[in-house]
């Protein structure tokens, strides 16, 4: 019967399912971006998805998913980023790793730059990979974290700042040397 | 370095080596979520009752609600019918998180798949004061999570000096129904936007605080306004232990967490008074194993 409770049930799984399976690698894609480690983005992904389906009956527009999904993921990020850099404190963020196909000049240059990306707080961090990795407008980016525009701005400037400050520092050790 | 430079160097590092897609095996893990995680029920029925007609039905969770019943509660019934559970309401006077009359209150069972946790009425004045659910997780991290009826407006926007909004944990770790932590946070900081953060042994009349960033130590927490501005969630204030920040002790004073016995708490201070506030249960501790 159509609408007996285990049809129900069946119909919230399957509309829940289709939309986890379109959104799954481009979700993951953008928790490793964050996260940089693929465990990591591998659990922050899967924790995401039991969330939201924990929440599924308090989506009330099927079109909205992917808006109401990713402020679930990226807050899901932050809580790892933060637990990942209280893990971290005296260690060194590795780099990521090396693909064969990467030009010498481009691995040079995330050589230099991922340590200080792993310096940014967590929330400059989901700003910053937001902005250049799915190049999100400040309205976008402000709509998946939670905070107002002005917020995200903030963020992004200090961001900046202190990225532009590390690479100072970075470089002109390198020319010292 | 220009700043298109620096942009472009950004995105070139942020795109760098990120995988394809998600690997095959959490694919398949995903696809088995609706299978084994009941999800969030609202409305008149009770919680458990949902999870009872889930596919993920247990005789742990049959044997919880027995037990339930067995002490008297009679709490599923009455919640199914939409009424208040009989439980004595919160205090009419606010007397702080650390309840006089703890000793006295029952066990109430929450059964430790229940991802609801413990529903509590619509009883407080402020809707950010206000929880309508609470639930204790002490698979890995000890966490727990107190759904609001309301969101609560922005900490940056309120000056500490006028408005202090606050949530908070107390804890029986040796199930001897005496406090023995507290642990909460607030906006009661230096500046606006911050929170101050705190775990006070009550045995030991000590405090562990942190006011400001870094966050994390000695709780951590993902509060409301970290979560979503619109509505499509259900606010809440998220607080939970990172690794080796839990309370220790030797097993008369600590047990495994999993057997601890809590409550938590919510207040609105307006100019210094407590002008809103809410305890769930409102006259009892949970606990995610049997009582």
């Amino acid at each position: 019967m159509a609408d007996s409770p285990s049809a129900n049930r069946e119909a919230r799984a399957n509309a829940f399912l289709a939309l986890a399976d379109q959104h799954l690698d481009a979700s993951y894609r953008l928790a490793h971006a964050i996260l940089r480690e693929r465990a990591e983005a591998e659990d922050a992904t899967h924790d995401a998805f039991v969330t939201a389906w924990r929440k599924w009956d308090s989506l009330r527009d099927r079109a909205l998913f992917e808006h109401w999904f990713d402020r679930i993921l990226v807050n899901t990020c932050r809580n790892r980023l933060k637990s990942m850099s209280r893990r971290r404190i005296g260690e060194t963020t590795a780099a990521p790793p090396l693909t064969a196909a990467d030009p010498y000049g481009q691995v040079h240059q995330r050589d230099a730059l991922w340590p200080a990306i792993a310096r940014l707080t967590p929330d400059q961090r989901i700003v910053v990979s937001l902005r250049f990795y799915r190049d999100f407008s400040i309205d976008e980016i402000a709509v998946r974290v939670g905070v107002r525009p002005g917020t995200v701005k903030s963020r992004l400037h200090r961001a900046l700042r202190d990225l532009r400050a590390s690479l100072g520092e970075a470089e002109s050790m390198r020319s010292d040397w | 370095m220009t700043q298109r430079d620096l942009e472009q160097r950004l995105r070139s590092a942020i795109r760098g080596g990120v995988d394809p897609g998600a690997p095959p095996w959490l694919q398949a893990r995903i696809q088995a979520i609706p299978d084994t995680i009941p999800t969030a029920h609202r409305g008149a029925s009770h919680p458990w009752l949902s999870l009872a007609s889930s596919r993920a039905v247990s005789v742990a969770v049959v044997s919880a609600i027995v037990v339930a019943l067995s002490v008297g509660l009679g709490l599923l019934a009455w919640r199914n019918l939409g009424t208040a559970p009989p439980t004595p309401p919160s205090p009419a006077t606010w007397t702080g998180p650390v309840r006089a009359d703890a000793g006295g209150m029952p066990v109430l069972s929450q059964s430790r798949d229940a991802e609801t946790g413990w529903a509590d009425g619509r009883d407080a004045a402020i809707p950010w004061a206000d929880i309508t659910a609470v639930r204790g997780s002490f698979q890995g991290q000890s966490h727990w999570g107190i759904e609001l009826a309301g969101w609560p407006p922005r900490a940056e926007g309120l000056d500490p000096d006028q408005t202090v909004i606050e949530y908070g944990v107390v804890l029986d770790t040796n199930r001897d129904r005496v406090p023995d932590y507290e642990f909460g946070i607030n906006n009661d900081a230096r500046e606006a936007g911050e929170f101050r953060v705190w775990v006070t042994d009550l045995a030991a009349e000590h405090t562990n605080e942190r006011v400001g960033p870094p966050n994390g130590f000695p709780v951590d927490f993902s509060y409301p306004d970290e979560q979503d501005p619109d509505g499509q969630i259900q606010p809440s204030m998220q607080l939970w232990f990172n690794p080796g920040t839990r309370p220790i002790g030797p097993p008369e004073e600590v047990l495994p967490s999993d057997q601890w016995q809590f409550y938590v708490w919510a207040t609105v201070t307006e100019g210094g008074e407590v002008v809103a506030w809410d305890y769930a249960p409102d006259f009892g501790w949970l606990t995610a194993t049997s009582p």
